[in-house]
């Protein structure tokens, strides 16, 4: 083999190793777009690949859509609102922390940060549904909101200060000069110096909100103000045997991420990659 | 650094622009002195007051009330109960051996998970190295679009995959003819557990020091359990490689790490101490010396030899633990082919093993990409013309550079580890699925304050697991700054 | 337009150390006032507590009859120009230069015309839409004057704006800068610790070293009339050359004797405090263009013989270096062209006392003994 073949060769098998990763990470998703559109006597006679177009159930969809519906909703605000409240808490935070010393910065950083270490296990879950209820938010999505905006902002302020003090900071002081007072220092500097930053971290508390399975379980009452994944849950409950119905409101279940993947996918795999996320 | 807090009036800056002066503002008195810096610091916590205010309600406030109710009897709602120490002693006093138990789970899912943290790092690492820089970031999207099928989709999807009769992963197990070998193993596999037990047995009683190390009765399963220990051992070493320089540091470090791994163990600790002191004592004393031996050969020959037996200790604790705890008795799960893997006290665990196979987190991976994004083209360069191999750029250049971000892994997956019950909660119920097989200790804490209502005992279980989390961060902290 | 006064100035940072002493300085309107000294002598914390950066820990600033103190740094009407340039990398060049006056909330045609026209003046018509990554240091640098400049300030504040660019183009940027100066008739403050350029720009320059201000005066006062020896030495390329000595007096001739026992008679004029250091250690400094070879050498000069050790030709002039006995760094002569010396020679120097200073003291900041009386530390 010449060197310039046997280069080649290996790229090819870097190329195989990573689609073979690929297609395990992608058999979830085909198996249960496949599922979803057969009934569980097709299913159990073939279930590894589809039938023909013309025996695609859709009823699955149909009935997946009635189910699944209003779970996206209330996921939707619970996870908007999260992300809104966790950027619009923690870039402050993260601002003042990043470029000021002043007393009791330490105690707050590291009150911060100590909150990634509690044991934030089912025990604490009995007091906060107790702290929840007694401000009279059980079965209310806000508290949902609240909860997941506020421990969300951990890790936005632990990334976000990292990366605020990289930037120089004779452009924050130049900009004072000029006449920019901390809202604006924010707005016209740190905001779009850190934006593809702030995307994925958008992101990620997004992701975060949306995942979200306990505290729902533990808040949420009524059929009508379920999220995704409690809705899914009780769903898998009741149709044991509908396998196709099931997977019908699991790929519905997937539509707003994909949605929002579509036109963040490039931004999301740049933060990521460029260590937005290094912890 | 001077606030923005000043007024900045119209007049001001017309008067600025006319030339005209000013009055000025006279007086160094001690006011005129700290006041625009108070009303400046002032202006910084105002900033940061939602933070502040979001943090002391939603997450301190609670994680304290937990303090409190652990020494109380408390059902959620009215009976509320002081009763001082009552359930730590009920904990700690042997009332209570499923919460010890669950600890055990809790080593077995460690090891696997410290087994199934390489897939990511060798994949991120072959994806470094192509090449071509628009194939990467083309892998590096698709590994990022699975990430659209909710988490809890993904669950319940494995979850039918095991479903005994209609679920893939049997058909597929019968499809490549591997569910007969499965069922040979469980025939042979507890014969040799059994001649190992035996042979154990005669051995034990001519020694009268392993009695004292061991239960007599059972010998296989607390040998293996055993292994628990020693899996924290291979950790420390390998935490112990860099790090703290001080030999006193490093025995404070060991007494910490030992009493950890002694308390959690095997089943009650401190029911019968004295076994447990004296392994507790082995594994410290011999281990703490042959860790400075391996120090000092090792600054002496400039090897990484510590770092080498740690992942062999490491790995042989691992496939150990992961046996030991499946086929010391015949399962007889597998004769129809069918076999229920949720269903079967034996064969939860293993099915939680081999849960996300080839457990590839692919946000994982991209943050190793960043990690190895930092190594220089001119590393690789001066590498290769140095005659490195395959082998040798990963272990020696790839793996070492991207320890940081490993390491941080580590912290989190142990304490995710040791939290772990929302993925048990939903898979195998609030009982942890036949026998408890799959109880960990966060599931039990979930289990007594919202199935039996025992929530003061709970916010216990919880005080417990936070002493734990605590030792094992300060040991970590010792070793990488958390905002570094 | 305003003078800047700086009273008592104390710089204490948070870890204790004591980075500017006591400093008074009086920067007079349009002044351009250079801050020259070693590195980590405070200039820039000087500079900084000016803009308002910086928390002032004692004394006061004022601009004007304005005390600046408590005054934010948006509001003290001040433009700095950064080492780093502090470009917003995200805006353009007009955007950059823009910036300012559009937090100023002034109208945009008139934002317009100030911006083109500093963009006129120092020639980046064409650059205006590129990010400041897309261009050239020089360019850079001008484009972070011209933020300075449309704001038209109080007074303009540099922290040493030249030191990242090449040899040539700092040449360049020096002249434009000098010119820029006197168009626009601002008050500024450069810092820099280059002394040509502290020589060539300031009308007057303040020598600074471990926090204390050492000495204030016009370029060429400093450079003649060094106040303590920290000046004689900071100021002037190649440095002034010291011999250390006793000062000793024979009749009406006071000499300085070093330790090997060569003496150099004294021909300076000022001998008002010469008496009080008979006997006392000295150090007597002589600059290399006060030192000469035997054919040029003026008359009235101490002669000692030296051996070369080096030669330098600069073109024009050249460098020699010389061993002086009992002393440890070489001597440097600045001679003419046609000076022949090689290195091995040994050379009857000539040193032009009258022109020297000498120092009582061998610390590094003893002060000058050879000064007219009343000679002003500031001036
Ligand atoms: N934030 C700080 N905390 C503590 N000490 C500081 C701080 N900033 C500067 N210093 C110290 O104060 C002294 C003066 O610093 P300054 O930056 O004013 O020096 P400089 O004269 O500008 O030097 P250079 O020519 O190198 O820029 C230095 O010794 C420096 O170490
Ligand atoms: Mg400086």
């Amino acid at each position: 083999m010449t060197h310039q073949s046997h280069l080649r060769f290996k790229e090819w098998c870097k190329h195989a190793l990573l689609c073979c990763v690929l297609f395990f990470a992608f058999v979830p998703f085909f198996l249960m777009l496949m599922i979803s559109l057969k009934t569980n006597d097709q299913y159990t006679t073939n279930p590894w690949w589809f039938d023909a177009p013309s025996q695609w159930c859709w009823a699955n969809w149909t009935k997946g859509w009635n189910t699944v519906g209003h779970y996206i909703t209330n996921s939707i605000v619970v996870a908007v609102g999260s992300v809104l409240l966790c950027l619009t808490i923690s870039i402050p935070t993260s601002y003042v922390i990043a470029r000021y010393r002043f007393p009791g910065r330490e105690l707050v950083y590291y009150a911060l940060m100590a909150t990634m270490f509690l044991p934030g296990g089912a025990a604490a879950l009995v007091t906060t549904f107790k702290l929840i209820s007694s401000m009279g938010l059980v079965n209310n999505l806000a508290a949902l909101v609240l909860l997941s905006g506020i421990g969300g902002q951990v890790s936005c302020v632990f990334i976000l200060r990292q990366f605020i003090e990289e930037i120089p900071k004779e452009l924050f002081e130049s900009a004072s000069i000029d006449g920019a007072g901390h809202l604006r220092q924010m707005w016209s500097i740190m905001l779009p110096l850190s934006g593809p930053v702030i995307g994925t971290l958008a992101i990620m508390n997004f992701l975060g909100a949306w995942n979200d399975l306990i505290m729902p379980l533990i808040l949420l009452r009524d059929d009508q103000m379920l999220t995704i994944p409690v809705g899914l849950m009780r769903l898998d409950g009741e149709y044991v045997k509908m396998w196709g119905e099931l997977m019908a409101g699991y790929s519905i279940a997937a539509i707003p991420l994909v949605i929002l993947f579509l036109f963040t996918i490039r931004l999301f795999v740049r933060g990521l990659t460029a260590g937005a996320v290094k912890g | 650094m001077s606030g923005d807090s000043t007024p900045r009036t119209g007049e001001t800056r017309r008067a600025a622009a006319a030339g005209t002066i000013e009055i000025p503002v006279d007086g160094a008195g001690s006011m005129a002195r700290w006041w625009p810096r108070a009303r400046f610091v002032a202006m910084l916590w105002l900033m940061m007051l939602p933070t502040i205010a979001g943090l002391a309600i939603f997450t301190y406030f609670p994680n304290l009330e937990t303090v409190k109710y652990s020494l109380y009897k408390w059902d959620g709602g009215a009976v509320e109960e002081f009763r001082l120490f009552y359930n730590f002693k009920q904990i700690f006093g042997g009332g209570d051996p499923r919460y010890w138990a669950a600890f055990s789970l809790i080593g077995v899912l460690l090891a696997a998970n410290l087994v199934k943290m390489w897939p990511s790092i060798f994949t991120a690492i072959v994806l470094h190295r192509l090449k071509s820089e628009r194939w990467q970031f083309f892998y590096r999207v698709l590994f990022v679009v699975p990430m659209v099928i909710p988490g809890l989709v993904g669950l319940l999807l494995w979850k039918g995959y095991y479903d005994p009769n209609v679920g893939l992963f049997n058909k597929l197990l019968n499809g490549i003819g591997l569910m007969p070998v499965l069922n040979s193993l469980d025939t042979a596999m507890p014969a040799l557990a059994a001649f190992v037990n035996g042979n154990l047995l005669v051995w034990n009683s001519a020694n009268p020091l392993w009695s004292i190390l061991l239960l007599p009765t059972q010998i296989i399963t607390p040998l293996f359990g055993g292994l628990w220990g020693m899996l924290v051992f291979g950790f420390v070493l390998l935490l112990l490689r860099d790090g703290v320089q001080t030999i006193p540091g490093r025995w404070m470090l060991w007494v910490m790490v030992m009493a950890f791994a002694v308390l959690t163990w095997g089943p009650n600790p401190f029911e019968n101490p004295l076994p447990f002191l004296a392994r507790g004592l082995i594994l410290l004393g011999g281990g703490a010396l042959l860790v400075e031996w391996l120090r000092k050969r090792d600054s002496i020959e400039g090897k990484d030899v510590v770092a080498r037996i740690a992942a062999g200790v490491l790995i042989t604790a691992g496939l150990l633990v992961l046996l030991s705890k499946i086929w010391v008795d015949p399962t007889n799960a597998f004769i129809n082919g069918n076999p229920s893997w949720l269903g079967h006290s034996k064969l939860v665990v293993p099915a939680v093993i081999v849960w996300g196979f080839p457990w590839i987190g692919t946000v994982g991976v991209l943050i190793y990409l960043a990690g190895l994004a930092n190594i220089s083209k001119e590393v690789y360069e001066a590498a290769e013309l140095d005659g490195i191999g395959f082998w040798g750029k990963i272990f020696r250049i790839e793996i070492p550079l991207i320890l940081t971000q490993v390491r941080i892994n580590l912290i989190f997956l142990t304490i995710g580890t040791l939290n772990e019950y929302g993925f048990f909660l939903i898979l195998l119920g609030p009982d942890g699925g036949p026998d408890n097989a799959g109880l960990t200790p966060g599931l039990y804490m979930y289990q007594k304050a919202f199935i039996q209502s025992e929530m003061g005992y709970a916010c216990a279980l919880g005080m417990v697991m936070f002493t734990l989390i605590l030792f094992l961060t300060i040991v970590y902290q010792r070793h990488l700054k958390v905002d570094k | 337009m305003a003078g800047i006064l700086i009273k008592d100035l104390q710089k204490i940072y948070d870890n204790g150390y004591h980075a500017v002493k006591d400093a008074n300085l009086e920067i007079r309107d349009r002044e351009f006032m250079v801050l020259v000294g070693p590195s980590g002598c405070g200039k820039t914390t000087t500079l900084r507590m000016i803009a308002g950066l910086e928390d002032i820990s004692g004394g006061e600033i004022r601009i004007g009859e304005r005390r600046l103190n408590e005054v934010a740094p948006k509001d003290r009407d001040i433009a700095m120009v950064f080492q780093s340039y502090a470009l917003y990398p995200h805006m353009s060049v007009y955007e950059n230069m823009a910036f300012a006056l559009r937090l100023r909330k002034m109208p945009k045609p008139e934002i317009h015309a100030k911006v083109m026209e500093a963009a006129k003046m120092l020639s980046l018509g064409n650059q205006l839409e590129k990010l400041p990554k897309q261009l050239s240091g020089g360019q850079r640098q001008r484009v972070a004057l011209g933020r300075a400049i449309v704001r038209q300030p109080k007074a303009f504040l540099f922290d040493e704006p030249l030191s990242n660019l090449d040899a040539k183009l700092r040449g360049e940027m020096r002249y434009e800068l000098k010119s820029l100066q006197t168009r626009l008739a601002t008050t500024a403050v450069y810092v820099t610790h280059d002394q040509i350029e502290a020589m060539t720009l300031g009308d007057r320059i303040t020598v600074m070293s471990v926090g204390e201000i050492q000495q204030v005066a016009p370029p060429t006062v400093v450079y003649e009339f060094p106040y303590n020896r920290f000046v004689a030495s900071f100021i002037g390329t190649p440095p002034m050359n010291f011999v250390t000595g006793k000062l000793v007096r024979e009749g009406d001739t006071w000499s300085c004797e070093m330790a090997k026992g060569q003496r150099f008679t004294l021909g300076m004029k000022e001998r008002g405090k010469l008496a009080e250091n008979l006997g006392k250690d000295v150090v007597l400094g002589v600059r290399p263009e006060h030192l000469h070879a035997p054919q040029v050498a003026p008359a009235g000069c101490a002669v000692c013989p030296m051996k070369v050790d080096v030669v330098e030709h600069m073109g024009d002039h050249q460098y020699i270096y010389l061993l002086l006995d009992g002393v440890e760094d070489t001597v440097i002569m600045k001679a003419p062209p046609q000076v022949k010396a090689a290195p091995g020679d040994i050379m009857p120097v000539h040193l032009d006392t009258a022109a020297g200073h000498l120092f009582a003291g061998t610390h590094e900041h003893a002060p000058n003994i050879t000064l007219p009386a009343g000679f002003p530390r500031q001036q």
